[in-house]
């Protein structure tokens, strides 16, 4: 295997935009589809193998499965979740993206399950996950909104200059805002933060990783969505100015929202529905944003402090009516908060 | 109209707003030239499960 970087993404996502314009527009997905597969082969066999297996047996799994949709729903979760569970119990295996089409591949066995979509054709399903763009850092985009933006799609020279002005910004973001920019500044916050007590250096750095994380994903949102565009597609957001929201509850509205909305039709309703109880759902939701990131105690743990602040959020909301902080107050405090989570967690003894 | 020209379209004069817009873009790239640099760690939503 070839050691894959996240600028191998890029490239090999590129070859992707002249493709889509160059084949005849009714095979141009299925170019684009072989392309991924090819790359995905090269790189990373066993994700493009898992990955095959879930884009054909779905949509055939799916029809075969009319008459015991219950059934077939719960043995389809257990090997997609089954298959995301022994993929990081062996990292070694190189994995690409599974967090991402799992979650792709779970959204459209919901739908069907509930009724609200038709089983896909498996040449429409290989489309949807075979599209290299979104395969290692998202957007978790619906399978209904991708089919209507490929029926759509038409060379239209704006549309592709904006999507080239979102690459770049997304290239600055990610390489030189994150990349260079902050590594120094972390590394020399390091020093500086040094002489502080443990608590107050973790939360420092914590505070510096959050920004750091923000510029390298949703740099990597800009990438993505700006090499869409650029074949005609206008895929769903990521973000929407997270650090203008005014509370934390409206944070989780605006931050990696195709996960955040994920969880809200997939977790956070059915389980409301079950229990009537809206901090149960919360938790249940935010401790599938957790587990998510990674299957450890931390991130349990840090569900529940990230649950905690939207219920006092709440709470406050709810007590202080016609209250507002200043803008630039909320998001001190909304990153005080968040950031807070690792020196809170490792007095618990966990680290990440 | 781009997002980059529709900015400078609200502040500047029509003929202002392309060159503008091809020196941003030459900016940029410069920027990418000389300042780029991969992240050293791992990113938790970049999902590549690489051995470092």
């Amino acid at each position: 295997m070839i050691p894959f970087e996240y600028s191998w993404v890029i490239l090999t996502a590129l070859v992707t935009v002249p493709m889509s314009w160059a084949v005849p527009q009714a095979y141009a997905f299925d170019a684009v589809a072989a392309w991924t597969a090819a790359v995905l082969a090269l790189f990373s066999p066993p994700t493009a193998l898992w990955l095959a297996v879930i884009a054909t047996g779905l949509p055939l799994a799916l029809r075969a499965g009319e008459s015991r949709r219950g059934l077939i729903t719960g043995l389809i979760c257990a090997s997609l979740l089954g298959g995301l569970i022994l993929s990081r119990a062996i990292p070694t295996w190189a994995w690409i993206g599974g967090a991402f089409f799992t979650l792709r591949a779970l959204h459209v066995t919901l739908e069907w399950w509930m009724e609200r979509m038709k089983a896909p054709s498996v040449r429409d399903s290989l489309h949807y996950l075979f599209y290299l763009p979104v395969v290692a850092a998202g957007p978790i985009n619906r399978f209904p909104h991708f089919q209507h933006q490929l029926r759509r799609r038409r060379w239209d020279w704006a549309q592709i200059c904006t999507g080239m002005e979102r690459l770049l910004l997304g290239l600055i973001w990610f390489f030189v805002l994150s990349g260079f920019v902050m590594a120094r500044v972390t590394s020399r916050a390091e020093t500086e933060l040094a002489a502080l007590p443990e608590f107050l250096r973790l939360w420092g750095l914590s505070v510096l990783s959050w920004i750091d994380l923000f510029l390298a994903f949703a740099g990597s949102a800009h990438i993505a969505l700006g090499i869409a565009l650029m074949s005609g597609l206008q895929l769903e957001e990521n973000f929407d100015r997270p650090w203008a929201a005014r509370n934390l509850l409206e944070f989780w509205t605006r931050w990696h929202m195709t996960l955040t909305q994920w969880v809200r039709d997939y977790v956070f309703q059915p389980v409301m529905v079950l229990t009537r109880k809206p901090a149960i759902s919360l938790i249940a939701a935010m401790l599938a944003v957790g587990l998510w990131h990674a299957f450890s105690i931390y991130y349990v743990l840090w569900a529940f402090w990230q649950s905690l602040g939207i219920i006092l959020t709440r709470l406050a909301v709810g007590g202080v009516e016609h209250f507002e902080l200043p803008r630039f107050l909320s998001a001190l405090w909304i990153l005080g908060w968040l950031s807070a989570a690792r020196p809170v967690i490792d007095l618990l003894g966990v680290s990440p | 109209m781009t997002p980059l020209s529709r900015f400078y379209a609200r502040w500047l004069p029509d003929w202002l707003v392309w060159p503008m817009v091809t020196l941003t873009y030459a900016f940029g790239l410069l920027l990418l030239f000389f300042g780029a640099q991969a992240p050293d760690e791992n990113i938790i939503y970049i999902d590549l499960q690489v051995e470092h």
